[in-house]
């Protein structure tokens, strides 16, 4: 009887605590299953911090989210409590006032080590001097390449574009390219933001034509139309560039020695694409411009928002823990091989002593650690998309030597500027 | 006076029936007029609203007046690219495909054609293919460096070409994509057109002494006007509002030389959230196909005549 009587005891006694948890759902949508993966293989720690809480949670895949959101706040529908944002959606939020209005602000999440954290990588998720996306990834640059080619052609890797386009030369006549070429907004202001050049100032201002900006963005353009033309990039335009054949199949057959391309491509394109060529893989500092500029070049990203709502607080907790420290940052790399944009986190072995057998053992950590405090700053804009646009739409041209650098530049700058009048 | 309000109800009866009667077409045929009101007509109507402001999606709207359509008219040679482009699709679809079309329905119709079935559904294939397998079929194709095309080109001592990326060659490239997937369809409809003409009038047409080329400019054309105007009027208004084949292919490049029409009016509209400009390039598409399958009308019926 009295084995009964502390049955029911506890029994009640559960059901009373189950009852003062408070319920909370936590929603949040992504375009990247990989998120997900890294949120789900931290739930238990997060929960740990949180004994009164009973969590659910609302985790959805949705292509494309960032434009998932606008459509969801047009209908009056409410956002999630957390936001994946590729960094090319920022921009559209940050018209008609919409960040301000639904979106929380994130810096006193880094307020006290901010200086730890690679600034390129807030400016980008940043309106009216608040932060409101946290990062991913360092998305630097490196240059993956088959070392063999290199070897068999008695040539080393270079290490400025100067350099690439000199042996560029001496190897496109032999049907090899060193690098790719695309016609893509953000691939040319990559290699831009790496020279030094800007679009936008950090008050959302079109610098683009600005003396030295023009400049530095027609030495770019001459130096991709110069690699074009002399067989040093190969030109692989639109999706091809992502998800066909052409790249693959030139690795394969030797044709395409390497490419300059963020952290993230590795897992993404390369890997997938040529599998069966693990271990013919090496990894270099992407090269430099020798007139000065960045360490690196940075391309996408994707950043963690939070939206107004009942949940805000909480959601703003979840996302600083999940991805600001040191811990988070090194797991996040660990689980799903994304590179930390917080510096410090380059000293933990965890990173610099990792051997990946695809690139033939190499310690990738040890070049990323090299390039984090490089990576280049620089601003977002509600006009972005079209200057965007307008390189992409006008790159081939400048591939295909029908128009010259500088119209190229000129051209991009005249259609970006009518958008801006116009008032898109 | 049991017999007078029999006949009072049997009159209210017979009324209510009649009433009924009367509703009962409306009522039969209402779902689809409250359907096409709310999907098609609303919206019509408001997106021709929105033409005249500034809108982007969230927020007030902002009255523009005609400015969105004197810029599109006047200030927008990325437009006037997609609607040269877009012409070149429609003329080529109306001469080539469709009447290479009316060629394959003469061949599938033939009685000299062993497995007629079987070949029309080969030719009917592309029509119930996937779009993301025909993209990577042709992509592999057209491929620069790899594709089958240019391989076959080197292999006869032809210098590779760049389907894809050379400006005066994509769009020829799209219309191969067109004229593999739509052939067969509109073959269909020729094919459904022949099948419908009497034998009588062969027979007739062969005692008379008719050559096989005098039946078929004297019989089998007159005889397939109808159709003929039906796929006219397919074909044209599925040509100006093309999307998906450039899309699948190029997404409109390189710079804009296979852009169509109504990529555009997406680009605007849904990528850039300009509803109010992407709006104004709805209504002047809405102007151009509404006039055009008026003149193709006007043209048939004249013939009819």
């Amino acid at each position: 009887m009295k084995k009964w009587l502390y049955v029911l005891v506890l029994v009640l006694f559960g059901s009373f605590m189950a009852q003062a948890q408070e319920e909370v759902t936590l929603s949040a949508w992504t375009h990247d299953n990989l998120y997900v993966e890294f949120f789900n293989s931290r739930l238990s720690e997060w929960e740990a911090l949180h004994p009164d809480i009973k969590f659910t949670y609302d985790f959805q895949i949705i292509p494309n989210a960032w434009d998932r959101y606008l459509e969801a706040l047009a209908a009056g529908e409410t956002l999630p409590d957390l936001l994946g944002l590729e960094q090319g959606g920022f921009p559209k939020f940050m018209k008609d006032g919409i960040i301000e209005k639904y979106f929380v602000p994130l810096d006193d999440l880094v307020a006290s080590d901010r200086s730890d954290y690679a600034e390129g990588r807030m400016s980008i998720y940043s309106y009216n001097g608040k932060l409101y996306g946290l990062e991913s990834s360092l998305t630097a640059s490196v240059y993956y390449y088959q070392p063999k080619i290199f070897e068999d052609n008695g040539v080393a890797v270079p290490t400025t574009w100067e350099e690439m386009l000199a042996t560029g030369e001496e190897l496109g006549k032999k049907g090899i390219a060193l690098n790719v070429a695309t016609n893509s907004g953000n691939w040319f202001q990559m290699w831009l933001d790496q020279r030094g050049g800007a679009v936008f100032d950090a008050d959302g201002n079109f610098v683009f034509a600005d003396e030295a900006n023009r400049a530095m963005a027609i030495e770019v353009a001459d130096l991709i139309q110069k690699g074009v033309k002399n067989g040093t990039f190969l030109v692989v335009l639109g999706d091809d560039h992502w998800g066909g054949v052409t790249i693959p199949t030139a690795y394969r057959e030797g044709r395409l020695a390497g490419q300059v391309m963020p952290d993230w491509w590795s897992s993404c394109c390369l890997m997938p694409g040529v599998e069966e060529m693990a271990g013919q893989w090496k990894v270099a500092l992407p090269p430099v411009w020798s007139g000065g500029g960045a360490k690196t070049l940075v391309w996408g990203g994707t950043g963690w928002a939070v939206s107004q709502g009942e949940h805000q607080d909480l959601a703003k907790e979840f996302i600083g823990f999940m991805y600001l420290g040191k811990e988070s940052q090194v797991q996040k790399f660990e689980k799903i091989n994304m590179f930390p944009w917080m510096l410090s986190a380059y000293n933990d072995p965890r990173i610099t002593d990792l051997e990946d057998p695809f690139y033939g053992g190499q310690k990738l950590g040890e070049i990323y650690a090299q390039l984090a405090d490089g990576v280049p700053v620089w601003y977002q804009s509600p006009f972005r998309s079209n200057w965007s646009t307008a390189v992409g739409d006008n790159l081939p041209l400048l591939f295909d030597g029908s128009m010259t650098p500088e119209a190229f530049v000129d051209e991009v700058t005249r259609i970006t500027q009518d958008a801006i009048d116009f008032g898109f | 006076m049991a017999s007078q309000n029999a006949r009072a109800l049997t009159a209210k009866n017979t009324r209510g029936r009649l009433r009924q009667d009367r509703f009962a077409p409306y009522f039969f045929i209402s779902p689809f007029f409250i359907l096409f009101t709310i999907f098609f007509l609303l919206p019509s109507l408001f997106a021709i609203g929105i033409s005249f402001y500034k809108w982007k999606a969230l927020g007030v709207p902002e009255f523009f007046g005609t400015r969105n359509f004197e810029r599109l008219l006047t200030g927008d040679p990325i437009f006037w690219q997609a609607v040269k482009n877009t012409i070149f699709y429609a003329v080529a679809s109306l001469f080539i495909v469709a009447p290479l079309a009316l060629l394959e329905a003469l061949a599938l119709n033939s009685k000299r054609l062993k497995f007629r079935t079987f070949w029309r559904a080969v030719y009917f294939a592309p029509i119930v293919t996937s779009t993301a397998a025909i993209a990577i079929v042709f992509r592999m194709l057209y491929n620069r460096e790899f594709g089958f095309l240019n391989e076959l080109i080197m292999a006869l001592g032809g210098m590779p070409v760049d389907w894809l990326g050379n400006r005066g060659v994509v769009r020829f490239s799209v219309m191969g994509v067109v004229l593999w997937r739509w052939t067969g369809l509109l073959a269909i409809y020729f094919l459904a057109g022949l099948q419908s003409i009497p034998d009588e009038l062969y027979e007739a047409a062969a005692i008379d002494g008719a050559t096989q080329r005098q039946r078929f400019f004297h019989i089998t054309l007159p005889s397939l006007r109808p159709v003929m105007l039906f796929v006219a009027v397919i074909v044209s208004i599925g040509s100006i509002q093309i999307f998906d084949d450039p899309q699948i292919l190029t997404q409109g490049g390189p710079a804009n030389a296979s852009l169509s029409v109504v990529q555009y009016l997406y680009t605007r509209g849904i990528s850039d959230l300009l509803y109010g400009y992407a709006s104004a390039v709805g209504v002047f598409l809405f102007v151009v196909i509404f006039t055009l399958s008026m003149v193709q009308l006007r043209l048939f019926r004249g013939g009819e005549r």
